[in-house]
């Protein structure tokens, strides 16, 4: 039959609008409503109509609306969120002992002795900085969640002060001032709209931290070791997998992770292009900002 | 009344599945023709609405087909979606009964007037 081909091209196209519902909507009517669409639309026709696209985009974004809304009162949404906020310090102070380990390492010298003074002369720097990271979620733990939220709020603008301002000296913090910004950011978001670290410590079992804690060191060292380039990239991207691994590890819940992860995107972005104009010319394949 | 006004698409909806189980596109024809042709529902509002009326327990699925190789999903009216059906009549019914009397009774007063 001629027609057949048609058919299938229509499917297709319909099928194609179906993009715009959540995976859960299409897995239980995405069938339904082709079959549906095909039902209502004369043979002639080969393409969607312009009304049935508005349609099909409209009630798409009123279920993803709709699921978003009852996602913020799901239980698991909120438990993915405890252990983000619990995940997220932790991440941060990887990054800093990977750091701290790695230019001890560059600095050693045969007998030991350079890599050894750096360790000790730097030890009470990285303790207060690790204070400080680690803040937040503990006065969470002791019930002090607004003043866990203010020390954020600084957090977010100390990093943010670190990014916009000119050192000659580097250091992790400088160098990942804008993810740790981005990072502090989900941190407050993570502990204004979850029961925090207290449920974390219930979630996060013994079989789960080493998996916590390799992802942390998998994603944090590369950045050291392999090159300073991979930081632009591992930088904004651990956040971003941290809270993908929370959720989808923790929950379920892979919508959520849909309306999750633009906002990520577009704030990694954001981080990234701030590494970079700050580190112009210093990466390879950076020739327009080096010439 | 606890609970809001429904809207038409929803109301039309319901109307459908009180004559019985119907699927998807019966559902729509049917709206169609309840409406004289007034309310045409599409398939992204429809399943928007189905959806909806499922999680709030007014309708649900009465059994499934499959014809022609494709699923096809019977929908019915749950108790609850019942009255909330017959709620929302009965009020749509006391409003169309209060306009149509003080309709009337303008109607009277301006023969009234007219003749004066």
């Amino acid at each position: 039959m001629s027609r057949d081909p048609d058919v299938s091209a229509l499917e297709r196209r319909y099928r194609r609008l179906l993009a715009w519902y959540p995976a859960e909507h299409r897995r239980t009517y995405g069938d339904e409503m082709i079959g549906v669409l095909l039902a209502a639309t004369p043979l002639s026709r080969r393409r969607p109509g312009a009304m049935d696209i508005a349609d099909m985009i409209r009630g798409g974004l009123r279920a993803r609306l709709r699921l978003g809304r009852a996602r913020r009162g799901d239980v698991r949404w909120r438990d993915s969120l405890a252990v983000a906020s619990v995940v997220i310090p932790a991440f941060m102070v990887f990054y800093e002992l990977a750091y701290f380990a790695y230019v001890a390492y560059e600095m050693r010298s045969p007998d030991g002795v350079l890599g050894l003074t750096y360790v000790t002369r730097n030890l009470l720097i990285l303790a207060i900085i690790m204070a400080f990271i680690a803040l937040p979620p503990v006065l969470a733990y002791l019930r002090l969640r607004f003043a866990a939220l203010a020390v954020c709020l600084v957090q977010i603008l100390f990093y943010n002060y670190l990014a916009f301002s000119s050192f000659d000296t580097r250091g992790a913090t400088i160098e990942a001032a804008p993810c740790f910004a981005l990072a502090c950011l989900l941190e407050a978001v993570a502990l204004a709209h979850s029961p925090g670290p207290r449920r974390a410590k219930d979630l996060l079992t013994p079989k789960t931290w080493p998996a916590v804690t390799l992802v942390g060191l998998g994603l944090t060292l590369p950045s050291h070791v392999v090159s300073r380039l991979f930081l632009l990239l591992a930088g904004p991207v651990f956040p971003a997998a941290l809270a993908i691994a929370g959720v989808d590890l923790f929950s379920s819940t892979y919508e959520v992770t849909f309306i999750y992860l633009p906002t990520l995107a577009i704030a990694g972005a954001a981080a990234t292009f701030s590494v970079r104009s700050q580190h112009r010319g210093e990466f390879p394949g950076n020739t327009s900002a080096a010439a | 009344m606890s609970r809001q006004a429904i809207q038409e698409p929803t109301f039309l909806i319901l109307t459908a599945l009180a004559a019985g189980p119907q699927h998807g596109y019966g559902i729509m024809t049917d709206v169609s023709r309840i409406s004289s042709d007034r309310v045409k529902l599409r398939a992204g509002t429809l399943y928007a609405a189905l959806d909806r009326l499922r999680g709030e327990g007014l309708v649900d699925v009465d059994r499934e087909e499959v014809v022609d190789g494709r699923l096809r999903r019977y929908y019915k009216l749950t108790s609850g979606g019942a009255s909330v059906l017959a709620e929302e009549a009965a009020r749509l019914q006391a409003n169309a009964r209060v306009a149509t009397t003080r309709l009337r009774k303008l109607g009277a007063a301006g023969l009234a007037n007219g003749s004066a």
